[in-house]
């Protein structure tokens, strides 16, 4: 395997930007001192001057870089990165250094190198253990230049003897070879990424395409089941949050034989749902949803709770799939939820009035049937599922079910509701 | 759910149905109103085999007998169903707003109790 020897752009990065031929002891000390005093408030500016910040060389050479890093930045240094973009090319391309002793050294790949004369443009970006960039030199805007040009145009003494080996002879990653492409770069903040990539979830840096606050309206309809067994007997009505209505809408106040009627299946209001949720990582939102009743309040009995038509949950979701918001498809999803609320669930029931009991109410027949109401809160909490169709990077259509238990004025209430999200 | 059908759900073990019915001794005997419960509608066979409508207002315990005061319905139904038909509507006319009778004679008749309903305070004073 062979060394590189053609140009050999060498970054020598120290705690005020000198070769390291021309450091000063007393001012490598000092960078151990500013170590010494405490971890470094954000990225150390490793700055080169801008005469050394320009280069040339030939095509079809690789371009070695080696940099040897102040003592108190190598400390604590893990990865060193080398961001570069060929001329003509508008992708920003990462290559990992590799150690060697003190310094981290490495190449830009002759192929990638090939005849193209022009700027290559790079920047290093040093990593701690956690993905911090804790140090940098040159930037996306001020990057180092190196200037490649046909071998004619060189400055007289130029290496020119180099050319691109084979790929198989030299193998990326090995000493002295082209350094490996970097896919997945560690980082612990957004500052820690360049250009559209941001700090991920997973501690990489990564596009992020995905809009994590979403918006949403929807139109949901309660329906539920309760128990309606004894449910217009006096006592029922004033500590189960039952209430009966005979048919000339007055309150039933008789004194029913229990029949033991089965579980109502009642319709409940219609609400209006506002939502907002918040993508917390890939596959998991949390939110808040307030409701306001529509229609379908039942009649409140005399003495009895009045209807509170607002309500207010909050919710965590799971999304199904890999990055279910990294583009726009089918997304069924699941959550759970709970929150505050009250639900008016409107039955009948067919009473039979206890003759030998003392009638406390006049005119109930012997049978008859009843409007039965059962306001039920004001605590739940249960879970569900849906289906969210985005039409867009930003805009979905969504139905669901939830399945609550309301407490402690009991019931079990199915809500399916429909509606559109805005993403942001 | 009559009586019978409650009896055979709760005896087959159908768990199911019998936690959705509901499985109570509460259920199995329903009090029914009787000729002197205030408020039933009782059908009288007359012995011309009409059907007359009467409903106890009020009764009165007496040493050798009970007296009933009553209400007679204008009303002529061919048979009790078509009287528990006729005792459901509130508006039913009167015939006689009140009479009082003796409990002794209705064993002389058949009759039945068909419905009930409570009395209202309107019914209640005329059996005063």
């Amino acid at each position: 395997m062979r060394r590189h020897t053609a140009l050999f752009v060498t970054a020598t990065l120290l705690a005020f930007a000198r070769p390291a031929a021309a450091q000063a002891p007393d001012e490598a000390d000092e960078g151990a001192e500013e170590a010494a005093e405490g971890p470094i408030e954000g990225p150390e500016l490793l700055h080169i001057p801008e005469l050394e910040r320009r280069a040339e060389q030939g095509i079809l050479r690789p371009v070695p870089i080696a940099v040897e890093l102040p003592h108190a930045v190598a400390l604590r240094a893990r990865r060193v990165l080398v961001h570069y973009r060929l001329w003509g090319d508008p992708d920003w391309t990462t290559l990992e250094l590799r150690r060697d002793g003190a310094q981290y050294e490495g190449a830009i790949p002759c192929l990638e190198i090939s005849t193209v004369t022009g700027d290559l443009r790079y920047y290093i970006r040093i990593h701690d253990a956690e993905g911090q960039v804790i140090a940098s030199a040159g930037s996306r805007a001020e990057p180092y230049l190196v200037r490649i040009q046909n071998d004619d145009q060189l400055a007289p003494g130029a290496p020119r003897t180099a050319r691109c080996p084979d790929p198989a002879d030299c193998p990326r990653g090995l000493p002295g070879c082209p350094s490996e492409r970097v896919i997945v770069i560690a980082c612990r903040r957004d500052s820690d990424c360049e250009g559209e990539s941001v700090c991920s979830w997973r501690g990489i840096c990564e596009p992020d395409p995905r809009k994590k606050t979403w918006f949403s309206l929807a139109v949901e309809q309660d329906a539920g089941l309760f128990s309606r067994a004894g449910a217009c007997a006096i006592t029922s009505q004033e500590h189960e949050g039952l209430a009966c209505f005979r048919d000339d809408g007055t309150s039933y106040a008789g004194t029913p034989v229990h029949t033991n009627e089965p579980l109502a299946f009642a319709g409940g209001p219609t609400r209006v749902v506002l939502g907002v949720d918040r993508l917390v990582y890939y596959d998991t939102t949390v939110g808040l949803r307030m409701s306001w009743i529509l229609r379908g309040e039942a009649p409140t009995p005399r003495g009895g709770t009045e209807l509170v038509p607002f309500s207010a949950a909050a919710r965590v979701t799971h999304w199904f799939g890999q990055d279910p918001f990294g583009k726009p498809r089918l997304r069924p999803f699941a959550f759970l939820t709970a929150g505050y609320g009250m639900t008016d669930l409107a039955t009948t029931i067919d009473l039979r009035e206890d003759p030998l009991a003392n009638p406390f109410q006049q005119g109930n027949a012997l049978e008859q049937t009843v409007d039965l109401y059962k306001r039920a809160g004001d605590g739940f909490a249960g879970g569900g599922a849906g289906l969210s169709w985005p039409w867009s990077d930003d805009r979905a259509v969504f139905a669901e079910l939830a399945v609550l238990g309301v407490f402690p004025y009991s019931a079990l209430v199915l809500a399916p509701s429909a509606g559109v999200a805005l993403g942001f | 759910m009559d009586t019978v059908n409650l009896l055979r759900l709760c005896g087959s073990g159908a768990l199911a149905a019998a936690l959705l019915a509901g499985c109570s001794t509460d259920a199995l005997e329903l009090p029914q109103p009787t000729l002197y419960t205030p408020g039933a509608f009782t059908a009288v066979d007359e012995e011309n085999g009409r059907i007359t409508i009467y409903r106890t207002l009020d009764t009165l315990e007496l040493e050798t007998d009970t007296l009933l005061f009553l209400t007679e319905y204008e009303a002529n139904p061919a048979d009790y169903d078509e009287a528990r038909e006729l005792a459901k509507d509130p508006a039913l006319p009167l015939r006689v707003a009140s009479v009082g009778a003796s409990a002794n004679l209705f064993p002389g008749h058949p009759y039945q109790v068909v419905w009930f309903r409570t009395l209202t305070t309107a019914e209640k004073e005329r059996g005063e």
